[in-house]
């Protein structure tokens, strides 16, 4: 039987993010009513809860982990001003010998004076590093010069990009590249005109040893709410996944024979506008391969590319069901429900089952 | 349909009944009320139905239950919120009469119905703004114009309050305020039902608590009078609009607005969501869309902001007129537009989503829950995401295993193919068949005709080639080359040999690839067992025997009749083999296109071919050509053709820009490739190191440590740990670097202890070699640690003892994991690794008396096991 497992957050108001760690065994979730909540899968595959504790003055916007080698640290960014970096400590151990896990705080990052809205380590090899964008148009990137000191995290650089700053996502270089090919790409939802570019990379230069802006994209100019770059993966190009009024995947290639300006070719490999007028996020799977976005429509979809053309390969409700011309429920019974588990129906067969 | 007649109306409104979940009202120039069915549901059982409803949504339509005309200048309208009780409204009209009306279903219960609440003053003035009590049910506030010195806040107890029938003498209402005021708007408090908050004047904002009115009211100044809305969840949240802006108010702090949200055009009505915290809904003049306000607040004294976000009901391009949130269900909304079409939406809570590197994919359903899928899922296994066939393999040891091995784990019949032939290469490479060449382990097709570096094929002998069977010869080439491509094509038979071609040819016959042995005999010029095998296939697919009749009738005469009709029939045989083998027969020229672009035949068969009826030129261009072709497809049996030469690097990337199967292209490039150029190409470097981190990431570490193994097979790591004494501060490893092994094959090393002579293997040191110290103790046991290293060296065994101090040293063994040293890096304490896991397995702080470390559980990962 097929199933979309469904949990309840237990969070008082909107969950903004989901974010799983690098084992993709813990799931840290953040939500409009201040609270973080750590989540850990048992051998069953079932989520317990962890940990849970408010976090911010204000909304959690953003959550996400730190490669488990400088421990389990958590950032997270608020509508407060702030963002903050968490760490997990052991407590002390109970009667049955398990250990009582808490997150303290580390460190609070009060650079920025408005909402924080975006924040991201960096890849491991560039030591624990960290970028926050936020609702002024700067992007900060932050290191701890020492990853066993976690309150010690200075303000290294500052770029300020002019326009308010919704989303980042760096670009996943891999292990055998140093910091000079560091790149961040930053997105902006300002949606006060729709003729100025929503997307903007930044890149270290080596040589001033600065983090500038070097390229805006000027094909994205509707707000952008999410973006992320695929794993690499070994490919040849970047591919970077964008939610703005459409979903959009951009291929960057990089170009060997340049000595000035961007070194990368921009093109746009697809363009969907299946989830209505707005893309609210988007997620790569492991490989960078299949990407599954989410949007106005309610559904989540799922893209994927054969050869160099992208075409859906699944949708699914928000509710977990597959999406049928005459659906047995309305809208107003399902709610009422909110924690039965919810059958997605055989698939005895596949030809019958309704895919676009 | 009904409405249409009535396009002309200017304004609509619309309303959710408080009281019926299903039903809601229209008003405009007449009152109309419906009830919301469910399309879905009654389609089975009664679809007759269905059609007459008004369609709302694609799962929801609209029945009328009743319209109400008689209503003349209605201004404002509310529905009588007392649970159970029929839909009764309160009808506020211009000349400012208060009505109520219920369609006619007036039943005992109603005792109000006809009923009207007159203006006191003869005067007629509008009635702007009507509201029920939320709580008192039987509490109606009316907001009027200005008339002279009246009240313009009148509240009747509908209960209470001596009622008047029309023409009766006019009642006195419960309470009044407002002396010679304009009322525009106003609100009841759900939590304390007895505060209004009003807008007066055009001007000001106060909130009067009608038990004591005297009492000092909230007040505020604002032009923003319209439509006073509270929130449902936060009751001191305000909100209020005109022009282009929508103002929020703290009631706690009425004096200045909280915050004002400018709009790009006039505002024509905000309402808080009901069953979401801090959401708003406006709809602005001339729009298709309703603007959702995320309001955000934070404890500190930074401003509120509003997420933006607007949602469009509907799909026409008709202006919206009103719209009504449904008071409990999740965000759901109705709107209606200009020419009274309506729509009921439900607005979908942003939906965040993520994929974790295990494959599970969750996404935020409504507020409060997540909703996920795994690759355990039958819906994730229809997408064929490609990491979890990797992940499956990996399992396998997929790539770990040899290359015959490899090719029985994977389900792709291309990577299947690359695995044997690479099997193939091997066998006939090690066998000396083919010639090694230098940097190249396995040569592929090109390398071994020589075509590698835009050099010329070496020249070859023309031979004239008679049919085993018939009379006729044909053009072959031959030279020792092409042999090595037909071995490396696995035609490395002897052709002239007529029971090696049987062998092959049975073979291919036992796998029921009758039409393929058949192609492949007609190539080798036998043709009568070509007719034999197509024939014992005719067994199994019976057409087989009139190709084989066909085929009997072939003669090598040029102008046959055979020759012209096969030609022209050949293009309907549906196998390839047979297309090929007739294409063959009947070609007319050298060049055997036909043949050659068959793509239907295996590639190692057209290569075959190639090499044997394709002149020196027409040859190396065909293999260019095939080769660039399978090239830019990204066709990894390409492979045939490049083998481990440097061409190979840019058909594994193009296949893996196409694919995204690392898997199979890093362990190509470490198995195929020479590892000196692998560990320092960036380029295969990276593949293996993306493909190590997917192991990582999916705890496979003892896959990932077999996989270093082999890409270190060459260049072993350099060591990391270096033991040093504490005394002396000398390296107390017997073995600690790779040059001193190179050189001093035997290294001399100091007997320690008698002890360890007495029968035992174990080679302990238990001090340091170079001042005799004692190494630290064993936490636990409270021996002296004793191996060094993992390697441990092995005396000869044949006792012969140079000299009493040392032992000769040569071989070494792996040392069992439990004897290694290991200690705490955080408080320094360890001792025997097998010792510390068993403690630790127990306890949580280190084994050393008053030390308080939680060693174990400092390091996050431990709690993760191998896959």
């Amino acid at each position: 039987m097929v199933e979309a497992h469904s949990i309840n957050a237990e969070h008082k108001d909107l969950i903004h993010d989901v974010a799983f760690d690098y084992y993709g065994e813990r799931m840290a979730t953040c939500s409009t009513d201040q609270f973080v909540k750590v989540w850990d899968q048992d051998e069953q595959g079932t989520w317990n809860l962890s940990a849970s504790w408010k976090a911010h003055c204000g909304s959690v916007w953003k959550v996400t982990w730190a490669h488990p080698e400088f421990g389990q640290i958590l950032a997270t960014c608020s509508f407060d001003r702030t963002a903050a970096i968490w760490e997990e400590i052991m407590g002390e151990s109970t009667e049955g010998g398990t250990l009582l896990r808490h997150w303290v705080r580390r460190a609070n990052l009060v650079d920025s004076r408005t909402s924080v809205t975006d924040v991201k380590f960096g890849p491991k090899s560039f030591g624990l590093i960290l970028a926050t964008c936020s609702a002024d148009g700067v992007m900060r990137i932050y290191e701890a010069p020492d990853s066993m000191n976690l309150a010690q995290w200075p303000l290294q650089h500052e770029v300020s990009l002019k326009t308010p700053s919704s989303c980042l996502t760096w670009n996943p270089l891999l292990s055998t590249f140093r910091m000079p090919n560091a790149m961040i790409a930053v997105g902006s939802d300002d949606n006060s005109n729709t003729t100025n570019s929503k997307l903007f990379i930044c890149e270290y230069n080596e040589v001033s040893r600065k983090w500038a802006k070097t390229e805006s994209i000027a094909s994205v100019t509707h707000p952008v709410h999410d973006m992320i770059f695929a794993p690499n993966m070994g490919r040849s190009f970047y591919l970077l996944a964008i939610a703005t009024n459409n979903i959009r995947i951009l291929k960057l290639k990089p170009i060997t024979d340049t000595t000035t300006g961007f070194p990368y070719t921009v093109e746009t490999a697809a363009e969907f506008n299946d989830h209505l007028c707005t893309v609210w996020r988007v997620a790569w799977n492991i490989t960078g391969t299949v990407l599954a976005s989410s949007g106005d429509d309610g559904c989540v979809r799922l893209w994927k590319a054969t050869i160099d053309t992208w075409k859906c390969v699944g949708v699914l409700k928000r509710d977990g069901k597959l999406p049928q011309p005459q659906s047995k429920s309305s809208q107003s019974t399902t709610q009422n429900n909110l924690t039965r588990f919810f059958k997605l129906g055989q698939i005895t067969h596949p030809s019958e089952v309704h895919w676009h | 349909m009904y409405k249409t007649s009535k396009v002309e109306i200017p304004k609509l409104e619309v309303q959710w009944s408080p009281v019926h979940k299903s039903k809601f009202i229209t008003w405009g120039p007449d009152i109309r009320m419906y009830e919301v069915v469910n399309t879905t549901v009654s389609e089975g059982s009664k679809s007759s139905d269905t059609p007459k409803g008004l369609l709302l949504s694609s799962n929801t339509a609209a029945n009328l239950l009743a319209t109400s005309t008689n209503h003349r200048y209605v201004k404002c309208i509310d529905i009588y919120p007392k649970p159970d009780s029929e839909t009764m409204l309160a009808i506020g009209h211009a000349n400012g009469k208060v009505t109520f009306c219920t369609f006619g279903l007036a039943t005992v219960n109603n005792t109000l119905a006809g009923l009207e609440l007159g203006p006191i003053s003869r005067c007629s003035r509008q009635c702007n703004a009507i509201s029920w009590n939320p709580v008192n049910y039987n509490l109606l506030a009316c907001g009027l114009d200005k008339y002279r010195s009246d009240q313009c806040i009148q509240i009747w107890d509908v209960e209470k309050s001596p009622l008047i029938n029309t023409e009766l003498s006019p009642g006195k209402p419960f309470f009044e305020f407002g002396t010679g005021d304009t009322a525009h708007s106003l609100a009841w408090f759900n939590s304390s039902p007895h505060v209004l908050a009003f807008s007066c004047n055009g001007k000001t904002i106060r909130c009067i608590d009608i038990r004591d009115a005297s009492k000092s009211t909230n007040i505020t100044q604002t032009r923003a009078v319209y439509g006073i809305d509270i929130a449902v969840y936060n009751n001191n949240h305000i909100v209020s609009y005109c022009d282009n802006s929508i103002v929020l108010w703290d009631s706690r702090h009425l004096e200045k607005p909280v915050v004002t949200l400018t709009q790009s055009k006039s505002v024509l009505k905000v309402q808080w969501c009901p069953t979401r915290q801090n959401l708003l809904g406006s709809l602005q003049k001339d729009t298709m869309a309703i603007s959702l306000h995320d309001m955000q607040q934070s404890l500190e004294e930074a401003e509120p902001s509003a997420l933006e976000r607007t949602v469009h009901p509907g799909q026409g391009n008709i202006h919206l007129t009103s719209f009504s949130w449904h008071p409990t269900h999740e965000n759901r909304l109705l709107a209606i537009s200009q020419t009274g079409v309506l729509n009921d939406y439900c607005v979908f809570e942003r939906m965040t989503l993520n994929w974790s590197t295990t494959s599970n994919i969750a996404w935020t359903y409504g507020q409060h829950n997540l909703k996920f899928i795994s690759d355990k899922d039958l819906v994730y296994s229809s997408f064929e995401d490609v990491s979890t066939i990797i992940k499956m393999r990996a399992f396998s040891q997929y790539g770990i295993k040899d290359f015959a091995e490899n090719a029985k784990l994977v389900d792709d019949p291309i990577i299947k193919n690359v695995w044997s032939w690479l099997d193939l290469n091997r066998k006939v490479t090690r066998a000396g068949i083919v010639p090694m060449t230098p940097g190249v382990p396995f040569p592929g097709i090109k390398t071994v005709l020589g075509l590698d570096s835009g050099t010329f094929l070496a020249k070859s002998e023309l031979k004239h080639v008679q049919w085993i069977d018939i009379q006729g010869t044909v053009k072959t080439y031959k030279s020792s080359a092409r042999e090595y491509a037909l071995f490396l094509c696995d035609w490395g038979f002897d052709r002239n040999n007529t029971s090696h071609i049987s062998i092959v040819l049975k073979k291919l016959e036992n796998e029921n690839s009758y039409t393929r042995a058949a192609a492949i005999a007609i190539f080798n010029l036998r043709m009568r067992d070509a007719i034999e095998i197509l024939n014992k296939g005719a067994n199994q697919q019976p057409h087989l025997n009139m190709i084989a009749m066909a085929l009997s009738g072939y003669s090598t005469d040029k102008y046959s009749m055979w020759r012209e009709m096969c030609s022209i029939t050949k293009e309907k045989l549906n196998d390839p083999y047979l297309r090929a083998a007739f294409a063959f027969l009947t070609s007319e020229s050298e060049s055997h296109d036909a043949v050659l672009n068959e793509d239907g035949i295996r590639l190692e068969d057209r290569i075959a071919f190639a090499s044997i009826f394709l002149s020196d030129t027409n040859l190396s261009e065909y293999i260019n050509r095939i080769t660039n072709k399978l090239l830019n497809q990204g066709n990894l049996t390409a492979i045939f053709l490049t083998g481990s030469s440097p061409d190979l690097v840019p058909l594994l990337q193009r296949y893996l820009d196409s694919t995204g199967d690392i898997q199979t292209v890093s362990i190509l490039a470490l198995k195929i490739m020479p590892s000196e150029i692998v560990h320092e190409h960036p380029v295969m470097m990276n593949w293996i190191n993306s493909y190590r981190e997917i192991l990582n990431q999916w705890r496979m570490w003892n896959i990932r440590a077999k996989f270093d193994i082999s890409l270190k097979a060459v260049k072993p790591p350099p060591q990391n740990v270096f033991l040093s004494c504490n005394y002396c501060g000398k390296i107390i490893c017997p073995i600690t670097d790779e040059k001193d092994k190179d050189t001093e094959k035997e290294t001399k090393v100091p007997r320690t202890k008698d002890q360890n002579e007495n029968g035992s293997n174990n080679f302990k040191f238990t001090s340091c070699p170079n001042c005799q110290s004692p190494l630290p103790r064993c936490a636990l046991c409270l021996a002296h640690l004793g191996t060094a290293s993992a390697k441990v060296p092995t005396r000869k065994t044949s006792g012969k003892q140079t000299s009493n101090s040392s032992y000769v040293i040569t071989g070494q063994t792996i040392n069992s994991f439990s004897y290694w040293f290991s200690w705490c890096p955080t408080c320094n304490h360890g001792g025997h690794s097998n010792h510390i896991s068993d403690w630790f397995k127990n306890h949580l702080e280190c084994p050393v008396a008053d030390c308080v470390c939680r060693c174990y559980s400092l390091d996050s990962t431990s709690r993760y096991c191998s896959v």
